[in-house]
């Protein structure tokens, strides 16, 4: 171990297999690690034990409606681009049990949750995906409300981060106020270079972390080429919604124009990209009740605004009965109200609900056609 | 991975869902499809710490079957019970009808915003209810009561289907008792009645309100509240003197859940009472 | 006149004839009567002819539709200083289209609606002032009828 005064935001330099031993650091601390694995054609958030279970020589091809990951016979752990996992699967899992119920005497008991949620450690979470997770804390950690599943697991959470050098064609994280590059929110940053990582030093937990690996300090070559490598990774991106901060306005001036007609047209109100989104956090509360009705509990599910029953009312009938109207709210709350009610927008350009949009809706083009529409 | 990882376990708790138990002390039939129920928190500490206001709801659960958002019809100066005044047309609230005096129910609240009942002393009150919109305002009506003398004029026109839709009969004696104009109508009048008919905004033209001075509060189906509006406007009462309670599908209570968004709102926390001003950018907006 | 100046007095009480020159309400005064009903007393029936305009000065009237299969059907109840038969001043007159009945005692002003149109047709300020004063009653009943339509009550109020 080199004898180095590590601090926040030093940047230094591991050999890839290191990372392993990063690995074997965390799950000695008690830490469940998640990473990306390449599995069913796609990449999904999984538990990895070591290195070998992430996409090494993996790319992807990305475009609205496809996702494609192969082999390329490269050298790169985290070249390939997220597929429709999300990290929030983790933090806000798809069913929690918020409660149960036993009938004792007729009268309902409460039994203890018994869910168990391991302290997680994310390894590879991308600049986007982190400022998803601060859309989310902003959402679920406020002042007149607490998740508190959801702040266990998060306070608890590390963040490896990873920076992107191979954006895909469908993300626009520059266009919201994003970059490839993950600045902040994180334990450590890799930067993953040819024949090395690249580890930038986010919190005293990743102080502790790095201490225990074998590091060298970051050479002036390297972190050269770092710099270059971001530039070109934020020169690909495409810069689209080149008035993001006017959407707000105009899209809740323009609510009743035709336009939303038109680029809802080819939607199916099927909830591919609510579900995908790493920062939708709706939910809805079911009721599991045994045969005999002496065992009840209430269970939170992800729930998406394209539910035809997202808006029903007991006595029949919703308050959004139309794809449009749903294909809006989707719309208006990423790019609008969420500004309102979050202080900022629900979107953070991954481009997963361009990818995994079965009627290739490409969300850049739909917002600059209501731009244009609505000037 | 070792397993110290996995026995690493989390117990959780979501307390904001947590059921908080009542029991059903007294049960008033309304009408054929509506009850008062009266309840009680089991704890003691709950029952003491429980305040609301006038216009705010709970979210009533009963086991198996789910929860429903259900306003508070009592009068939020007097403690001791927490009356619901409730209508029997989805599933939970069904199964809440068959429930009996003794059963016990959860209940989460109080959630939302509350009729200006304080902000309107030195003015005029006309409230404008219909079918079981009735119920948020009856808080409202009793706290007028309560401090009669610090309002001005207070009417209240008040509607329903057919006469034995009517909310509250035994009342309206009481109630006009204490300087309260109040028009009962009904859409179906049968023989026996011999009151108005006709929807409730189609009363308005017989106020002369003095609109600077007046507060306009409605609750009802949406589509009638939008018609006392058009009536409100057109005698220019202010936009901001104009209230109306929405409802809309919710879970959380709280502005999470997201269910209840209306444009930026969430119903259930800047809701349900909104004032026309507020409601304004995104009114008649079809299927917001 | 003596009665006629109480008369005229009551007509300038009512909202809807505001604004109305004294000379005016003199001649309308010399086809206007007082009239009182005793609960339950018909005021005019379906397929009378529509001779009269009336106002409510105290009490109510019910203005009721026989309907073969369900019996009569209250569609208005007209208060003080409501307009009932204003059908009776447009141009087509028609038979009476529903029955008006005194649902507890009341007193109605009750105007000759074929002197009225000639008052309104020989003068023309007057008449466009009627006119809309009539107009505005008819928009606020068809307001009501629409409303009705739409059966607010019928759809079942959001829950869960
Ligand atoms: S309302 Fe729709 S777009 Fe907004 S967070 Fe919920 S699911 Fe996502
Ligand atoms: S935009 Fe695409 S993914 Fe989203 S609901 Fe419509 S069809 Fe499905």
């Amino acid at each position: 171990m080199t004898d180095y005064q590590l601090s926040i935001n030093t940047t230094v330099a591991i050999s890839k297999p290191e990372l392993n031993k990063l690995l074997d650091v965390l799950s000695g601390a008690g830490y469940k690690t998640i990473g990306p694995v390449a599995k069913n054609n796609s990449l999904v958030y999984e538990q990895i034990e070591d290195i070998s279970d992430l996409p090494y020589g993996y790319e992807t091809d990305q475009k609205a409606g496809r996702y494609r990951l192969y082999q390329n016979g490269g050298s790169e752990y985290f070249q390939a681009t997220p597929g429709a996992s999300t990290w929030k699967k983790y933090l806000t899992p798809p069913r929690t049990k918020l409660f149960g119920l036993v009938n004792v005497d007729n009268k309902w008991k409460e039994v203890p949750v018994s869910e168990i949620h391991p302290k997680y450690a994310f390894i590879g979470v991308r600049p986007c995906e982190i400022a998803a997770i601060k859309i989310q804390d902003t959402v679920l950690i406020r002042e007149d409300y607490v998740d508190t599943l959801y702040k266990k697991i998060r306070d608890e959470l590390i963040i490896i981060a990873v920076n992107c050098l191979h954006p895909a064609d469908t993300c626009f994280c520059t266009s919201v106020g994003g970059s490839p590059e993950a600045e902040d929110g994180y334990d450590l940053r890799l930067t993953e270079l040819d024949d090395l990582f690249l580890v930038n030093i986010g919190s005293q937990k990743g102080i502790d972390m790095v201490a225990q690996l074998e590091y060298a300090a970051a050479n002036s070559h390297s972190l050269q080429i770092e710099n270059e490598m971001m530039s070109e990774a934020k020169e690909k991106i495409k810069d689209v919604l080149k008035d993001y901060k006017q959407l707000p306005e105009l899209l809740m001036n323009n609510l009743t124009h035709s336009a939303w007609e038109d680029v809802a047209a080819k939607c199916l109100s099927c909830g591919s990209c609510t579900s995908v989104c790493p920062t939708c956090f709706c939910w809805d509360v079911q009721d599991v009740t045994n045969l005999h009705g002496t065992e009840t509990q209430r269970d939170k599910v992800w729930d998406s605004c394209f539910n035809p029953t997202f808006t029903a009312h007991a006595g029949g009938g919703c308050s959004r009965p139309t794809t449009t109207s749903r294909l809006r709210q989707r719309i208006t709350h990423k790019f609008a109200s969420w500004v309102e009610q979050h202080g900022g927008e629900g979107c953070v350009g991954c481009g997963r609900c361009i990818v995994w949009c079965p009627a290739k809706i490409d969300i850049r083009e739909e917002l600059n056609i209501l731009q244009e529409a609505f000037k | 991975m070792t397993m110290s990882a996995v026995e690493d376990k989390m117990h959780v708790e979501e307390n904001a869902m947590n059921p908080n138990w009542a029991v059903i002390k007294k049960i008033e039939t309304e009408t054929v499809d509506t009850s008062t129920l009266w309840l009680e928190f089991e704890d003691e500490e709950v029952r003491k710490d429980y305040k609301y206001s006038a216009g705010q709801f709970n979210m009533l659960y009963l086991p198996i079957y789910g929860e429903s958002a259900i306003s508070i019809s009592s009068d939020p100066d007097q403690e001791g019970l927490i009356g619901h005044t409730i209508r029997f047309v989805g599933n939970v609230t069904r199964a809440v009808s068959r429930l009996n005096v003794g059963d016990r129910i959860s209940v989460r609240g109080p959630f939302g915003t509350n009729w200006p009942v304080e902000e309107s002393k030195g003015k005029d009150v006309i409230i404008f209810a219909g079918g079981i919109g009735l119920a948020p305002l009856r808080p409202a009506i009793y706290q007028i009561i309560n401090n009669r003398k610090d309002y001005g004029k207070v009417t209240i026109v008040y509607g329903a289907r057919c006469p034995s839709d009517l909310l509250y009969t035994g009342e309206y004696e009481e109630w006009r008792s204490h300087d309260i104009e109040l028009m009962v109508t009904v859409d179906h009048a049968d023989d026996t009645w011999d009151g108005l008919v006709g929807v409730v905004p189609m009363y308005f033209y017989r106020l002369r309100p003095n609109p600077e001075n007046t507060v306009l509060w409605s609750c009802g189906p949406e589509i009638m509240m939008h018609f006392v509006l058009y009536e409100g406007l057109a005698r220019k009462i202010p936009d901001n003197q104009i209230y109306l309670s929405y409802e809309r599908n919710m879970k959380c209570g709280v502005g999470v859940c997201g269910h209840c968004q209306h444009g930026a709102y969430y119903i259930c926390k800047d809701g349900p009472i909104f004032t026309y001003e507020q409601l304004e950018p995104y009114f008649n907006v079809e299927d917001l | 006149m003596d009665i006629d100046r109480k008369l005229i007095d009551r007509l300038r009480a009512v909202p809807w004839f505001q604004e109305i020159s004294l000379e005016h309400f003199e001649a309308i005064a010399q086809f206007t009567r007082m009239l009182d009903l005793a609960k339950d007393e018909i005021l005019f029936r379906e397929g009378d002819s529509e001779d009269y305009i009336y106002v409510v000065l105290k009490g109510r009237v019910a203005i009721e539709v026989n309907s073969p299969d369900r019996g009569k059907l209250r569609i208005f109840t007209a208060e003080a200083l409501d307009v009932v038969g204003w059908s009776a001043v447009t141009p087509v007159v028609r038979q009476r289209t529903a029955t008006t009945r005194a649902v507890v005692d009341s007193t109605l002003l009750s105007i000759d609606a074929a002197k009225l149109q000639q008052l309104c047709d020989d003068n023309c300020d007057l008449g466009y002032l009627i006119m809309s004063r009539v107009s505005s009653v008819i928009a606020g009943r068809l307001m009501g009828a629409r409303m009705q339509l739409l059966d607010f009550y019928g759809k079942q109020d959001c829950e869960e």
